[in-house]
Formats: structure tokens, sequence, C-alpha cells
């Protein structure tokens, strides 16, 4: 059963085109990695499914809520933003307070949640009981993440989670991705960083300028990248993603783009 | 050491720096509104008097020398001017604006100097009008064309020594603040210590009527103040070289070894290791045993009591806020000062009786208690929106944006109870003007949410700095107070002068009228005149104890519906409001 599934998915701001009709399906317990590089419209289309941002056309369900039904969707949905979410004069152990206070968690509940995840993330209590304006950039995406999934929701919504951490934190969070969708959690994730969606990720979307170019397992997009010898999924990403790549030849034998792109 | 070439790059910096604020303030029309208006009006009362005694002045003998008293209120003004700036130092300009570029690109001095510059700018700029109006009016009265050179010689030298001096002030007390831990801990405190003081002594220096009263004539020993002598070159008035040249000598002493000292003391203050006081007053860095929550813990003493589930952690999230970053506060200072220094005026003046104290308290108290915690309910969120936005429903973020007010209501209750016993009421109208409090605050509270989202304010008020505070948007404050100062005047009047509020109501018939009046020539205009005369007569004929309660139970109910409607549209704003 698909846990996020969308139609014609389309934001506009004026006359940029931030997403275009956008169709995809992910389904319930996997890793989806969302790649594109800088303003192809990844946030923009994690702030519709989150009901952040309303949609221009097309359609979107969350766990079977309709993106523009915040009400329904809230329950389902965990989400960490670009800019981590965090109040810089809290601690983060009063700032996760808040978040599981929002959703009612039970607070027994909750803080144990919080100091097994934050255990597992290396954030020891000393300075989770230290104001967040004394934080390292990679501190802060660690609590963010954590009060991402803090309520245990069906779908999690990251996006780019590895930027600012350490290797090791990284890995970390990479193996908390897997766990999550082992438990049945279903992961969308956005991030121009390849190694994070080659190990986690069940399926790819490469959304380039606001169309989704391609879909499929990291196996089948190496095998997509015609550049040579080393076929990896970075080849497969810049040979998507450039415009001098993305030409085809018409029938008289010139070679045309593919499509004509404005401004 | 500067740099080679600082003082032209101080110039490009301060010019810089100038332009971006002038910008920003055009940008942001309630300001831009309000600070019009701060300007004009001096300057027209001033053009006004102008055209009523500068030709009179004009040829005749003047009898007149500046003396002692002249000096010292000008040196009243000065060190006036200069609080202020100090003030703002600390408050918006510790640190350059962009200070991460501006500290690795060049010197402290140039940094300093910069800053000097577009803060002198912008004082000038307030100035202009007023300045070129009483250079021109001064040249033309007296024949005296030097006054054309220096009125503005003297606003010059005085706004930029008031810049410099406030600068080192502003400076010293961020300094103290960031390396001694005492002043850090209670900074808040002698923060309002400090402004108590300070405008005390004003007080007393500017308000004769006072038992205790000083001269500020004792001020005249000030050097600064001499240069009030140098605006006289030229003119009739008697003025004496000495303290013209005194004068200058000091400005130019202040702005130099002013601007030295500002460079030490700014260069400690950015490059420095600050003080760590977060641990002592968070309690000790790791997890208590006891079981209160980490939310709990941050707002206690105050306990939220009754309200639970999301409710209670935007309720707690709202007060941590408050107490975190009481900066975020200051913006009632604005009205409450205003309306209380000019109540203080009208007392000292014996204009009004003690009696206005318990109204004038109901409506204030109440007006900023509602006020203090709702009115830039996006903005305050800042980066935690989209969180929040997603974590609960729009009924639970508003009901807890309302309840840190209701806490308060205790607070409001007592103030006001005692301003109008101390005022000479009786229980029973000290009693109904506590009840009139405690509903204009819930009121207040109630429409607070849904007037700060139709004008948020997102970016922190200093450009380029951001942990500075984002208050709510001036125009968010300003239809705040018209809508809890004008129906609360009319309940506290309907309970302690019903007669003055019906009077004031009968106008409702009367100014249409009489403005009609004006420009009838009989006919249909006259009649309707004559209609509104007769409505401002039925309403000014109404028996008071009827007037009283009808009008009364209206105001009541009025406000309760339109709290009612406010909370709603408020929760249907959040639940459909989307981040770009
Ligand atoms: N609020 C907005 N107003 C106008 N344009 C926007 C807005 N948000 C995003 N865009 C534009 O939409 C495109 C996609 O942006 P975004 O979703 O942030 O990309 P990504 O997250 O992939 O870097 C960009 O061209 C960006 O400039
Ligand atoms: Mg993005």
């Amino acid at each position: 059963m698909p846990s996020i599934e969308t139609t014609d998915l389309t934001k506009r701001f004026g006359d940029t085109v931030a997403v275009e009709t956008l169709n995809l399906t992910v389904d319930t317990g996997t890793v989806f990695g969302f790649l594109g590089p800088n303003g192809a419209g990844k946030t923009t289309t994690m702030r519709m499914l989150t009901g952040l941002t309303r949609p221009t056309r097309g359609r979107g369900t969350v766990g079977g809520a309709d993106v523009t039904d915040r009400d329904a969707l809230r329950p389902h949905i965990g989400y960490l933003p670009e800019e981590p979410p965090l109040y810089d004069h809290a601690t983060a152990y009063e700032q996760l307070e808040y978040a599981a206070g929002l959703r009612d968690l039970d607070p027994t509940v909750a803080k144990e949640r919080v100091d097994s995840l934050l255990d597992r993330l290396d954030l020891p209590p000393e300075d989770a009981s230290t104001r967040i304006s004394d934080y390292s950039k990679g501190m802060r995406q660690k609590v963010a993440f954590v009060q991402a999934v803090l309520h245990d929701p069906s779908v999690v919504f990251l996006d780019e989670p590895t930027s600012g951490l350490d290797p090791r934190a990284a890995r970390t969070l990479r193996s908390l991705v897997a766990e999550l969708a082992d438990d049945g959690t279903t992961v969308f994730l956005s991030t121009h960083i390849l190694p994070v969606v080659e190990e986690v990720a069940d399926t790819v979307g490469i959304l380039y300028d606001g169309e989704l170019v391609a879909e499929g397992t990291p196996g089948e997009l190496e095998q997509r990248a015609e550049t040579g010898e080393t076929r990896s999924l970075e080849d497969a990403f810049l040979e998507l993603t450039t415009d001098e790549e993305r030409v085809d030849v018409d029938a008289d034998g010139r070679a045309v783009a593919t499509e004509q792109r404005d401004g | 050491m500067a740099e080679a070439g600082w003082l032209g790059h101080a110039l490009r910096m301060g010019w810089f720096d100038f332009r971006r604020s002038a910008r920003a303030m055009r940008e942001d029309t309630g300001r831009l509104v309000l600070l019009a208006g701060g300007v004009l009006f001096p300057t027209l009362l001033l053009a006004g008097l102008a055209v009523l005694f500068v030709p009179e002045l004009r040829g005749s003998d003047v009898d007149f020398a500046l003396g002692r008293s002249a000096r010292g209120s000008f040196a009243l003004f000065w060190l006036f001017g200069t609080f202020m700036l100090a003030q703002r130092t600390t408050a918006a300009h510790r640190e350059p604006v962009a200070d991460a570029f501006v500290l690795t690109t060049v010197s402290p001095r140039t940094a300093v100097v910069g800053g000097v510059l577009a803060e002198s700018l912008r004082a000038l700029t307030y100035a202009l009008p007023v300045g070129l109006l009483v250079a021109v009016a001064t040249a033309y009265a007296f024949s005296a064309p030097v006054s054309l050179f220096v009125v503005p010689l003297v606003g010059g030298l005085f706004v930029a020594s008031a810049v410099t001096a406030g600068r080192v002030l502003g400076y010293t007390a961020a300094w103290l603040v960031a390396t001694v831990p005492w002043v850090a801990r209670h900074k808040t405190a002698l923060g309002i210590g400090v402004v108590v003081a300070f405008f005390g002594g004003y007080t007393l220096l500017q308000v004769p009527q006072l038992p205790v009263s000083v001269s500020p004539a004792l001020l005249g020993v000030l050097p600064v103040g001499w240069l009030v002598d140098l605006v006289a070159v030229g003119t009739p008035v008697g003025w004496s070289p000495g303290h013209a040249v005194g004068g200058v000598a000091t400005a130019t002493t202040v702005l130099l070894g002013g601007g030295w000292l500002a460079e030490r003391i700014a260069t400690s203050l950015w490059f420095g290791e600050p003080v760590d006081v977060t641990d002592t007053d968070d309690g000790p860095p790791t997890r208590p045993a006891t079981d209160r929550r980490a939310l709990e813990r941050a707002v206690g003493p105050l306990g939220v009591p009754v309200v639970s589930g999301p409710t209670r952690a935007v309720t707690e999230w709202t007060l941590l806020r408050a107490r975190r970053e009481p900066q975020r506060l200051n913006f009632l200072m604005i009205p409450v000062f205003g309306g209380g220094s000019a109540l203080g005026n009208l007392l000292l003046q014996g204009s009004v009786s003690l009696a206005v104290l318990g109204p004038v308290t109901a409506v204030l108290a109440a007006w900023a208690v509602g006020a203090a915690f709702g009115l830039n309910p996006f903005g305050d969120e800042g980066a935690v929106l989209p969180s929040t936005l997603t974590a609960v429903s729009g009924r639970a973020f508003v009901r807890g944006l309302v309840a840190p007010s209701l806490l308060f209501l205790p607070v409001v209750a007592v103030l006001t109870l005692v301003a109008a016993v101390g005022g000479g009421h009786g229980p029973p109208v000290a009693l109904a003007l506590t009840l009139v409090a405690c509903f204009l605050t819930v009121v207040g509270a109630a429409l607070a949410p849904l007037v700060g989202m139709w004008f948020p304010r997102f970016s922190a008020i200093r450009i380029g700095n951001s942990d500075g505070v984002r208050p709510p948007r001036l125009l968010a404050g300003a239809l705040h107070v018209a809508l809890v100062w004008v129906p609360g005047a009319a309940l506290v009047g309907l309970v302690v002068a019903p007669e003055l509020v019906r009077l004031v109501l009968s106008g409702v018939g009367y100014v249409p009228a009489l403005l009609l009046s004006l420009v009838a020539r009989g006919g249909e205009v006259a009649a309707l005149a004559a209609t509104l005369t007769g409505v401002g007569e039925t309403i000014l004929g109404l028996p008071l104890p009827a007037f009283r309660v009808g009008v009364g139970a209206l105001l009541v109910l009025g406000g309760l519906l339109v709290a009612r409607a406010a909370l709603g549209r408020a929760v249907r704003r959040f639940d459909r409001y989307e981040v770009h």
C-alpha cells in the first residue's frame, strides 16, 4: 500500500514553476531518496506534502490523508525542515518537551524516547540541558531530527538531514533512517549528497527544474548512466541534471534540446 | 591598529549602513508614518511659532543674554540624547551590522567610526527639518546670515558628540554584561534601575512643580551646554566668546576622546570571551532527579494551572520566550510610559486629580497584559513555525497564546484596585474598575493573536543579526491599542464619569451636524444636519442610569462577541497558514 501518492502535483510562484506535474508513489515502510540540485523543487515538494504550502494544481495524499487537510495530515507526519526548527534560547530538553507537548504525548514515554534517541545520536545530557544558541550545526541537526521522529509518525520527511553532521553522526543518522523503515515508517528523504541515498534508499527520484526526470531503484539508475565504465549514481545524477546532456536526436538526425526552458 | 585608509572605509561603511536603515525604514509603513508624524509635528509647531514671532523680532531691540539656565537646558538636552543613544547602542548596535563580515574585513576603529557616522546621519535626518527652520528663522529674525552657518555647525557637533558619547556608554554597559558575571545575571534589574534613575533625575530637572525639583541652571557648568553660545553668534542676543570656544572644544574633545575610548572598549567587547551564565540560571547542567518537566522548571515559579495537553505546551513555550528574551516586551513600554508620563504631567500641573489613577491603570495594565504575548504569533515562532504548524491544531495554538495573559489577571486586578483606592474611590467604584480591567484583559488577549496574524513581523529588527528580537509590527501594536483603549476608556468612563461619556457620545450627532451646517445652504443637507443635531440632543437627554447600564451592557456584549469572533478567525488563519 502506498504511503505517499501524488497526481500532477504542481506549485508555481508567480511565473516560477517550482514543481511541475509530479507523479509519485512511495510504498509504506520504504525509504524514498529525493535527489536534485539546489533549486530543483525538493523543499517545495516537501512543504506541499506536509501541508505547509498548498499545491497550485494536482493532488497528494500522505498516509491516506489529503495534503490540503492539515488536521487529517498532522497525526501521520514528522518533518525535519532544511533550517532546524529550534528556538535558540531554549535547551534541547525544553525544545523537545515542547514538541512532545504539542503532540500531546505521554510525558514519561516522551522522556524515555528523547533520552534513547539523544543517546543514539551522541548528544549527552550535559549538552541537552544547555541553550541551543551554543550548539554547533550538527548538534542542532540532531535535536531537530529527534523532534521530527519523536511521536513515531508513519511518514517522516527529512529535508537535507545530513547537512552539517560529522561522518560519525551522518552514519548514525543513516542507520536510524534504516531502522525507521524496518519498523514500518515511510521515509521521504531529500538530499544532494549521493552516498546517503545509495546506502539507505529503496527507491530514488531525481528532480530537475521541478520535474521528475528519473525514478527507480539506485541499481536501475546506475544502469541508465551511459558515461563509460564507471557507472555510479553520481554519473546518473550528473547526466540527468545537466542541460547539455539532455538532448535527443530528432528525425533529421540533428540534436535538439528535449524541451524548451524559459528564463 | 587601524588599517591604512581606515577613514575612507569608515565613511563608506557609515554611508552604506545609513542607506540600509533608510531602506528598511521605507519598507515598514507603520514605522515610517509614525516617524514622519514625529518629525512633522514639531516642525509644524515650530513653523507656526516662527510665523507668529519672527516678524515681531525682526529689527526690534533684543535685551537678552545667554546665561547659565540656557546653557544648562542645552546640556540637559545633550545628556538626554546621549542616554537615548547609549540605550540604542546596547539594544540594537552592540555589534556592527553583519559583524562576522565587518570584523574580519576592517579594523575595530573603522567599524566604530562607521557606526558613529551612520547613527549621526540617522539622527541628523530626523533633525534636519527643525534644524533648517531654526537656521533660517534665526538668520531672518536678526538679519544674521552667519546663523545659516553656525546653526548647522552646532547641530552637527551636538549630534556627533552625543552619538560618540552614547556609543562609549553603550559599549561599556554591554562590556560589563559580557564580562562581569554578577552584572550578566542581573542585567534586567540593573537596566531598569539605570532607566528609572536617569528619568528620575531628568524629571527633577524638568518639572519645577515638584517639591524637590532642581533647576537646570545647575547644569550650566557642563561645557557641552556652552555650544548654545555659538548659535547666538551674529545675533543681538548676548553671548560669550569664551563659552562658545569652550563648547566647541568640549564637543571636539568628546568626539576624539570618545572615539578613542569607544574603539578600545568595543575591541574588548567584540573579541573578548563572554562569561557564561546560562548554567547558573538554569540549575545544574545535568538532569535533576525531580520529575518536574524541563519546560515547567523553565517557567517556574509561574505555574500553568487548568490548561493541559497541546495548549499547555504552547502556553509554557510562550512564557519561556518572554522570560528568555524580555526585550520582546519592550514594545509595551511605549504606550504605557507614554500614557503614564502624560498622566504624570497632568497630575503635577494639577489639571487632573488623583481620581484618574484608577481608570487609567485599569486601561493601561489591561492593555499591556493582553498585548504582551500574542501580538506576533507567527514571527515569534521563528524557525520553529513549520514544526508548530505540522504538530498542533489552530485551536490549541491560539488558546495557548491567550492563556499566559489570563495568568496575569490577578496582577491587573490588584494594580487597578490599589490605584483606584489610592485615587480616592470607594469600594464599589474600585471593584467596578477592577472588573472592567479584567474584562479588558480578556478581550485584549483574545484580539491579540488575530491582529498579530494580520500584521506579522518575521525579520528581526536589526537586519544581519540572527538573534535580534522580533517585536510586533508597529501597525499591529497601534491597532491593538485602538481596539482596547477606545472601548476601555468608554467603560471606565461609564464607571467614574458617565455624564462625560454621554457628552462625548452625543458628539456622534453634533459634530457631523456642525460640519454639515457649515456647508449647508438649506435643502436636504440642512435637514440632515437638523436630524443629526436631534440625535445628539436625544443622546444628551438620556437619563444617566439608563445610559450607563445600556451602553455598558452593549460594550460588554460587543466586546465578548468580537473577542469570540477574533479567536475563531485566528484559529482559521493558523490552520490555513502557508509557509513560503
Ligand atoms: N516562496 C517562494 N517564492 C518564490 N519562489 C520560490 C519560493 N520558494 C521556492 N521558490 C523557487 O522554487 C524553486 C524550487 O525551490 P526549492 O523547492 O527550495 O528547491 P530545493 O529545495 O530543491 O533546493 C526555486 O527556483 C526557488 O527559487
Ligand atoms: Mg531545499
